[in-house]
């Protein structure tokens, strides 16, 4: 049915969709007229066009350092045939500038689509071509560890997944919930389908079932077997030939092996019952042959690792976070969740920086021109919640520290060792999980894993030693990273190698920060450095690991309660 | 030239000549100006990684919004969580209006520009410092102590004026032509 809709009602919907302002109702309202009526989607579309229009002029503001780089450099760096040269983006804002300008100018330069007559004349719809025209299954994500997928975004906590979609999970881990209340978790490699609320197709990888009872009936679909859980905790291995592997660690499957083609029609399907503790290798051998193997001790997963989970901010009026209200975390197995007010803040006791862009603050106090009002000391100790600022591009070694950081000296010849030292607002202590969090500022064209970087102890003993953190429990490709408010740099009149360099300099330039980013997180786990369980510790050093020309940009570090003190609290 | 070489020139060629396309396709699917150019930069990716499996003797552009039209999908699932996205049918309904409307793309950008010397000097000021300065509205709202309601106001009056006469330009513009 075509509904007639006021022009100025469908505009003042408009208006506030494109200023991100639109609530629940009014998008409700907007699609049902959009849905309804051909006319104001054609009004949509030029109103679209029109905003598109004005947001390209952003970037033809011509107020970037240096010239443009041509459209096939922008194309060669942002579009390279693997993601480890994108890696090689550099950090510096200069080319971060280049390449900002350069993405804008795919933007800009072009505008929007002209279909032409050639077009309309030869071209079938988009949508005859789409691979995406799958239905959503029940089956949702629970849970996501390092989980990255082949050419496809990696989807969120609680989102349902595609039927028929065939999913490459590349690395990580994922645990999915059925309606029945079975679970999964996959680890990559893997390739996998939902077939169904009961059917998971697995083509190749490792797959954990859980079914409590009352969730019984869930199928796992292997290229050579039909592995039914009849209540029960099992691991099903494919390998890429096909070949099977099934143990069953509690209850019972039934393995119901397949006539495989191109195999002789002798080859009759059977169907092993399998018990605690029974494992089965089936392998193709002119047809399923099912022979008994050794029952592996440690192959089933039963839980996803201690990690970061998410976190939240405060939302700025174009849907940017600000300052952090709460990290989730899991520690010991156990869930928790902290507001801001029960982290554990820490202190910058020494700062050698690598760049003299060392300081980055919400873009909304910045956009004055010279003089600048502000000291360093200002920018450096307000806004200490907010994603948007910090000190960023640390100095750093390409190997971990083994003795300590030099953190003061009297003699010229010795310089502080690059990078920055925290200490606790009061000690941390090492339990399970992760004992504190870092958060990093991420460009949308920089490592999509995040800028690896080192943590040390300030004071070395027998046992402990530095830790090299390369991936983030939240990194670029996780739902859970948050696009930040925008924010400016600030440069300095020189790079700072002190912490006293940093407060006695002075503010030569701040602009604002024109490529999109993001913030990811990671939780350091004390025992990883060596620290014995229940151990005090008062301060870190970090650095950079000097793997590439991108910095280490920590916005926020903070350290967990005792898991003690917080469930006391709770 | 090898393999590689010879693919990678096909791809500039082809991407370069539908770039714009591309991205007023993603654009019409995502409203939010942040959410399109971060689904045209993946989408930008992925069509390289999957240039090999093209059936070159086709047209790039359908091509190229079929895998398009996926990332959105993707991207709008993921997203919903934190913004409001179209559903999957308003999404095929558009796609589809979208491709059945020619957009002359240079005549809409030369009649914005004469339009945006009609707009009084308060409005090309807002219109200028969100849009050409990229300004959020807070910060300008902060900066000259006006409430946040008032500037978005006055950026809806100044747009809905500059579409009223971008659409007044191009109607004229059809019939003399």
């Amino acid at each position: 049915m075509i509904e007639s809709f006021n022009k100025n009602d469908l505009f003042e919907l408009l208006d506030a969709l494109f200023d991100n302002q639109i609530t629940v109702e009014q998008h409700s309202r907007l699609q049902k007229i959009l849905k309804s009526n051909p006319a104001a989607r054609s009004e949509y579309l030029a109103y679209n066009e029109l905003v598109c229009n004005l947001n390209a002029m952003n970037c033809a503001a011509g107020d970037l350092p240096n010239g443009p780089p041509s459209f096939l450099e922008a194309v060669s760096k942002v579009s390279s045939t693997s993601s480890a040269d994108l890696r090689k983006t550099s950090k510096n804002p200069i080319a971060e500038s280049r390449i900002a300008l350069a993405a804008c100018l795919l933007l800009a330069v072009g505008g929007f689509s002209l279909l032409t007559h050639w077009f309309l004349k030869q071209v079938d719809k988009p949508s005859d071509f789409l691979m995406a025209n799958k239905q959503l299954s029940d089956v949702r994500v629970s849970q996501i560890s390092f989980a990255n997928f082949f050419e496809q975004l990696t989807p969120a906590v609680e989102s349902k997944l595609f039927r028929d979609l065939e999913y490459a999970l590349t690395s990580g881990k994922i645990e999915l919930g059925f309606p029945t209340g079975a679970t999964a978790i996959i680890d990559a490699p893997a390739i996998f389908q939902i077939a169904d609320d009961t059917r998971l197709l697995l083509t190749t990888g490792k797959c954990s079932v859980y079914a409590p009872p009352g969730a019984e009936g869930l199928v796992v679909d292997t290229p050579m077997a039909n592995v039914v859980d009849l209540g029960t905790r099992f691991v099903v291995d494919v390998d890429q030939l096909g070949q099977t592997r099934v143990q069953v660690v509690e209850g019972e499957a039934d393995v119901r092996t397949k006539r495989l083609k191109g195999t002789s029609n002798s080859s009759a399907t059977e169907v092993i019952n399998l018990h605690e503790r029974e494992a089965r290798l089936l392998i193709n051998e002119g047809g399923t042959m099912v022979r008994p193997i050794a029952f592996e001790e440690g192959r089933y997963v039963n839980k996803l690792p201690d990690r970061i989970l998410n976190f939240s901010t405060t939302i700025d009026s174009l849907g940017g976070s600000q300052e952090l209200t709460s990290v989730s975390v899991q520690r010991g197995n156990v869930i928790l969740n902290y507001a801001i007010e029960s982290l554990i803040g820490v202190d910058i006791t020494q700062f050698n920086a690598s760049s003299d862009t060392c300081i980055i603050q919400p873009s909304s106090t910045n956009h004055k021109s010279l003089p600048y009002e502000q000291t360093v000391s200002e920018l450096v100790l307000k806004n200490v919640a907010n994603l948007s600022s910090g000190l960023i591009n640390i100095g750093g070694s390409v190997e971990p520290l083994a003795t300590d950081p030099i953190l003061s000296t009297n003699e010229s010849t010795i310089a502080i060792t690059p990078g920055m030292a925290i200490r606790f607002q009061r000690p941390i202590i090492n339990e399970s999980g992760p004992d504190f969090v870092v958060f990093e500022l991420q460009t949308i064209v920089n490592p999509e894993q995040g800028d690896p970087f080192h943590v040390s102890p300030l004071r070395f003993s027998d046992n402990l030693r530095s830790l090299t953190v390369r991936a983030y429990d939240i990194d670029l490709n996780s739902p859970e990273a948050k696009t930040l408010s925008q924010q400016s740099l600030v440069r300095l009149e020189r790079i700072p190698q002190s912490f006293e360099e940093l407060f006695a300099s002075r503010i030569v330039e701040q602009r604002l920060h024109n490529i999109r980013s993001k913030v990811l997180a990671v939780g350091v786990d004390l025992s990883d450095l060596g620290y014995n369980q229940g151990d005090s510790v008062e301060g870190l050093f970090l650095q950079d690991a000097l793997d590439d020309n991108n910095y280490f940009d920590p916005v926020f570090i903070a350290g967990f309660p005792s898991l003690t003190q917080h469930s006391l609290g709770n | 030239m090898d393999k590689d070489e010879l693919d990678y020139e096909k791809f500039i060629t082809s991407f370069c000549g539908e770039r714009d396309r591309i991205f007023g396709y993603i654009r019409a699917l995502l409203p939010n100006q942040a959410d399109a150019e971060d689904v045209f930069q993946r989408t930008s990716l992925v069509l390289w990684k999957k240039f090999a499996d093209y059936d070159q003797s086709m047209p790039f552009l359908p091509w190229a919004c079929s895998v398009a039209h996926f990332e959105v999908r993707n991207f709008a699932r993921i997203a919903s969580r934190d913004r409001l996205q179209f559903d999957e049918t308003l999404m095929q309904q558009i796609a589809d209006d979208r491709l059945n409307k020619s957009v002359d793309k240079d005549s809409r950008i030369n009649a914005l520009q004469d339009c945006l010397k009609s707009l009084k000097p308060q409005e090309k000021e807002v219109i200028d410092l969100v849009y050409r300065k990229g300004i959020s509205i807070r910060a300008i709202a902060d900066e000259k102590s006006i409430p946040c309601q008032t500037l978005y106001n006055q950026v809806s009056i100044a747009r809905r004026k500059l579409h009223d006469c971008v659409q007044r330009k191009m109607t004229l513009r059809s019939q003399t032509s």
